[in-house]
């Protein structure tokens, strides 16, 4: 067997690995239900922002802590606490991911929020 | 409904338009049959004229895309915003150099700048390619063809095909009410502008190098189809080898200035956020690195053909396959900068597998017949360990391009693969191993020989360079305070292949500059590396400021974040700077929030440094707060700051009457507010201020009013101003935010000389920063210029 050929294999087993982590790592895009029942795991979860709900954002007090409500593809509502500065045009997105874990209080606590908007900056109207 | 129906449209320049597009698509396909006939034909004459032919439907196609080019830049830079294109991308306001810039923000422009390029880099391939022309310009033409159709925006048997950048606003959105009328131009203000976070200099810049990047892997390409078509599979390796440094440092410079534009530029905290779009434009990068040495190895040993046709050709699809992500819409959720869909996925798709296909079969069909040598290599050999370095560059472009795919396994297999919470750190954990091993190739390889190398010679050579990297390591473990076993051994295998190199430029090659370009590059990695490892292993967030946050408000533990609160006047202490936030200035659209960096030395109690960053924000209308950061560039670190909220001046509580409190007063009299005493000075006729700009049959006044506040015991001064145009009434209020107060004229009654002022109370003034401090992040700039010019010394070096 030439040198080479191991080679290939062990780049192989590399690539394998890289696949095996890639799907293992992946976090999943779930429910708020199914984040209540697993609370250590940190998830994504795809909702849209209740916009008639309080939105509580004191950057004179607070200025690291937002919460708002968001109610995911399932139709589940829960607050969610960022710590972090309120992103400034939550209102303006249409889905938000929020990524994180639900914590103990049963507010979903997130690490990052992703915002979508589904036509970024073109607008459909003009009047 | 009939042309001339709508008033001052003009619809010549988009018929022109639409015109040149089919032009270029029809005169591309007749050059790539002309081309081709020519390819494959035996005999001279007929091979010669049909050669002439595609020569001249090519000049058709660079005159019909020039045509397009012009035809796009006169729209915009005219403002027919009749054409949706120019409505959507650009406005009125816009500076020229971001009209500019425009025509490449949508999609249809940047498939034309794509097409622009290739015309450029066609054109010197005709002039260049001598015996390979007829078969790379055949295939060359056939991906013009392609892009042609990007653009075309026809109906052809009930498919639309393509998406004109030459649509009219009223066809594509025909049914508002607006464009019911003939005179819905003169209703159209203004366009709707570049997208507030492109509009940055790098917009100008960044995406025609990207593109030309991407373009340029085209070429190459064009030569491995031909050489399989015609089994011709070694002399097609001279004249490809610049093309293959073009494309590496061109396409190498446009991701790298890509990072910069995002460090600089753009919030995300960094210059590498390992985001599914920068992603898309590396993987191709790196294999087309992996390319470029084995085709290196062909050229001296004869080994490493084959892969050498796979890796040029995979770098191609992967441009394509990079395009059809982000123009699929199907990147989502997972990326925050990814195109919308405008239907062309499917086109996308198909052009992606065309060629995909083709090679696929080509090779199969031909794998055979390349020559190979039997003959194992020497381990010994430089041969041998640059194709295992080109193998863990395509491990590494796997994994990237496997990760990045995500949404399209998710699409294909009805999975929901979410990315990892840790991004950033998912890859890192994988391609810090790639970096290490490539850098360790990189600093040993070029002491081997092709063929046959003395072991013991190699290892006397090695074993200096060798022992002052781990000197140098342990130095600066000790100073960086790297801790981490990974970034330890990431660190010294950077400053080994810097040392390795430079050692091997004055004692191998006699510091022949002329010879040292693959030296060179390999320094600038080796720089880049290790300004990546030091700036973002040990980047810190400062504003964290903890003593602030958990005593000035109220002891509450938790409330310790990344962003410091800073009111306008007050001083905050943030790592070892005294912050104050000094107030801001509109210089439209952008909002500067000057704050102003104060350092002490406690001991001498002395200020011993001072200066003033200006981050700015646009808070736009359609997007909210658009932070750009401002950084105080030290030799040896950065210090990185952005605003990250400021208050939300459109929801004033006007309502609430505890808030506010109104007077009438004439000229020249003092009158008692809920906030201490005003004196109305008298009348401005022609105020002045940032959001008021005279037109001609306004009626605008500016109250000159003084205030005396009862707190502080000071006067100030404010002009709110009040305007009549076009018989609607406006007012521009006037703040003074020492007082947190808010001046507005509300009413004019002229017959009583009186006017009617309203006073409200305003939130107080503050913003929300963040910053980060990037220790070293020069190291990473000096070796992209570093590794550019290494790539320019080698590019002059071959093509002579």
């Amino acid at each position: 067997m030439k040198i080479l050929h191991i080679f290939l294999l062990i780049v192989i087993a590399v690539c394998i690995a890289a696949v095996v982590s890639t799907v293992g790592k992946s976090t999943t895009y779930e429910s708020f239900a199914y984040a209540t029942l697993n609370p250590d795991e940190e998830l994504h979860v795809v909702g849209n922002l209740m916009k008639d709900r309080e939105m509580i954002y004191d950057p004179a007090t607070k200025p690291n802590y937002f919460e708002f409500w968001l109610i995911d593809l399932e139709g589940n509502e829960r607050q969610v606490v960022y710590k972090d500065t309120k992103p400034m045009d939550m209102e303006q997105s249409e889905r938000i991911v929020v990524i994180g874990s639900m914590g103990s209080d049963g507010k979903f606590q997130a690490d990052q929020i992703l915002k979508k908007c589904p036509s970024k900056y073109s607008e459909k109207n003009i009047d | 409904m009939e042309a001339g129906f709508f008033e001052n449209e003009h619809l010549l320049p988009g018929q022109f338009g639409y015109l040149f597009v089919i032009f270029f698509l029809v005169a591309s396909s007749c050059s790539s049959i002309a081309y081709f006939f020519s390819f494959f034909s035996n005999d001279d004459i007929l091979k010669k004229s049909w050669l002439k032919l595609g020569r001249i439907f090519y000049c058709v196609h660079v005159i019909a895309i020039a045509g397009i080019l012009l035809v796009l830049y006169y729209c915009i830079f005219n403002h027919l915003f009749e054409y949706q294109y120019v409505w959507q991308h650009s406005s009125t306001k816009m500076p020229i150099y971001y009209l500019l810039a425009c025509f490449w923000e949508g999609q249809e422009g940047s498939f034309l700048l794509w097409a622009v390029w290739h015309s450029v880099l066609g054109t010197i391939l005709l002039f260049k390619a001598r015996e390979w022309e007829s078969g790379t310009m055949a295939i060359f033409c056939t991906i013009q063809f392609f892009l042609a159709t990007m653009i075309l925006g026809i109906d052809i048997l009930g498919v639309h095909i393509g998406s004109s950048p030459f649509l009219l606003l009223r066809d594509y959105m025909g049914e508002a009410p607006i464009f019911k009328m003939p005179n819905y131009l003169s209703m159209i203000e203004d366009g709707n502008g570049l997208n507030p976070l492109l509009q940055n200099y790098w917009m100008v810049i960044h995406p025609p190098i990207l593109f030309l990047g991407f373009a340029s892997t085209t070429i190459p390409f064009c030569f491995v189809i031909a050489a399989l078509l015609k089994k011709n599979y070694t002399t097609w390796i001279k004249p490809v080898f610049p093309w293959m440094l073009f494309s590496g440092s061109i396409l190498g410079t446009g991701i790298l200035m890509g990072g910069a534009w995002a460090y600089e530029a753009l919030t995300f905290g960094g210059f590498w956020a390992w985001d599914p779009v920068e992603n898309a434009s590396l993987v191709p990068w790196i294999t087309l690195i992996a390319g470029l040495h084995t085709l290196l190895v062909y050229k001296s040993t004869g080994y490493s053909l084959r892969i050498t046709f796979v890796l040029i050709a995979v770098t191609f699809v992967l441009v394509l396959y990079s395009t059809f992500l982000t123009r699929s819409g199907i990147l989502g959720d997972s990326s925050v900068h990814s195109f919308t869909d405008l239907g062309m996925s499917g086109q996308l798709l198909i052009y992606l597998l065309t060629y995909l296909i083709l090679f696929i079969v080509l090779i199969i069909y031909n794998w055979k017949s390349i020559p190979e040598i039997k003959k194992e290599e020497n381990t010994y050999s430089r041969e041998f360990w640059m194709f295992v370095g080109a193998l863990i560059l395509s491990v590494s472009a796997f994994q990237i391009g496997f990760d990045t795919s995500r949404e399209v396994i998710n699409k294909v297999l009805g999975t929901k693969l979410a990315p990892p919470v840790d991004v950033i750190g998912h890859y890192n954990r994988f391609q810090i191993w790639v970096a290490i091993l490539i850098a360790l190739l990189t600093a040993s390889i070029q002491y081997l020989k092709y063929k046959n190398t003395d072991r013991y010679q190699f290892l006397k050579k090695l074993l200096f360079p060798f022992v002052i990297s781990v000197i140098l390591s342990f130095g600066f473990v000790w100073f960086w305070h790297i801790f981490k076993w990974q970034n330890i051994v990431l660190l010294f295998a950077c400053i080994f292949t810097i040392t390795a190199n430079i050692y091997y430029i004055l004692n191998t090659l006699k510091r022949n500059m002329r010879l040292s370009g693959a030296s060179v590059a390999h320094i600038g990695f080796g720089l880049i590396m290790l300004g990546i490892l030091v700036s973002a292993g040990t980047k810190r967030v400062i504003s964290n400021n903890s003593d602030f946050s958990v005593e000035d408000r109220g002891g509450d533990k938790n409330n310790v974040g990344d962003n410091v609160l800073l009111f306008k006047g007050s001083k905050v202490r943030m790592d070892e700077y005294t912050l104050t936030y000094l107030g801001d200035s509109l210089a439209s659209p952008n909002t500067y929030y000057k704050i102003l960096y104060e350092k002490h030395d406690s001991a001498k109690n002395k200020l011993v440094e001072s200066f003033v960053l200006k981050p700015n924000a646009q808070i736009n209308p359609k997007m909210g707060l658009i932070a750009n950061p401002d950084t105080r560039h030290y030799l040896t670190k950065d210090i990185y700051n952005h605003i990250t909220s400021v208050p939300d001046r459109t929801v004033d509580d006007i309502i609430d009457p505890e808030k506010m409190d109104t007077i009438l007063i004439a000229v020249g009299d003092t009158a008692q507010t809920k906030w201490g005493k005003i004196f109305f000075d008298g009348i401005n006729p022609s105020p002045q201020h940032i959001y008021y700009q005279y037109k001609d049959g306004d009626i605008a006044i500016g109250a000159k009013i003084v205030v005396l506040s009862g707190d502080t015991n000071k006067t100030y001064v404010a002009e709110p101003i009040y305007y009549i145009r076009e018989n609607k009434v406006n007012y521009i209020p006037s703040v003074i935010s020492d007082l947190g107060l808010n001046y507005t004229v509300t009413e004019i009654i002229p017959d009583r000389k009186l006017i009617k002022i309203a006073i409200h109370k305003t939130a107080p003034d503050y913003v929300t920063l963040k910053a980060i401090v990037f220790p070293y992040i020069n190291l990473l700039w000096i070796g992209c210029f570093v590794m550019v010019i290494g790539f320019v010394i080698s590019l002059w070096r071959r093509s002579n």
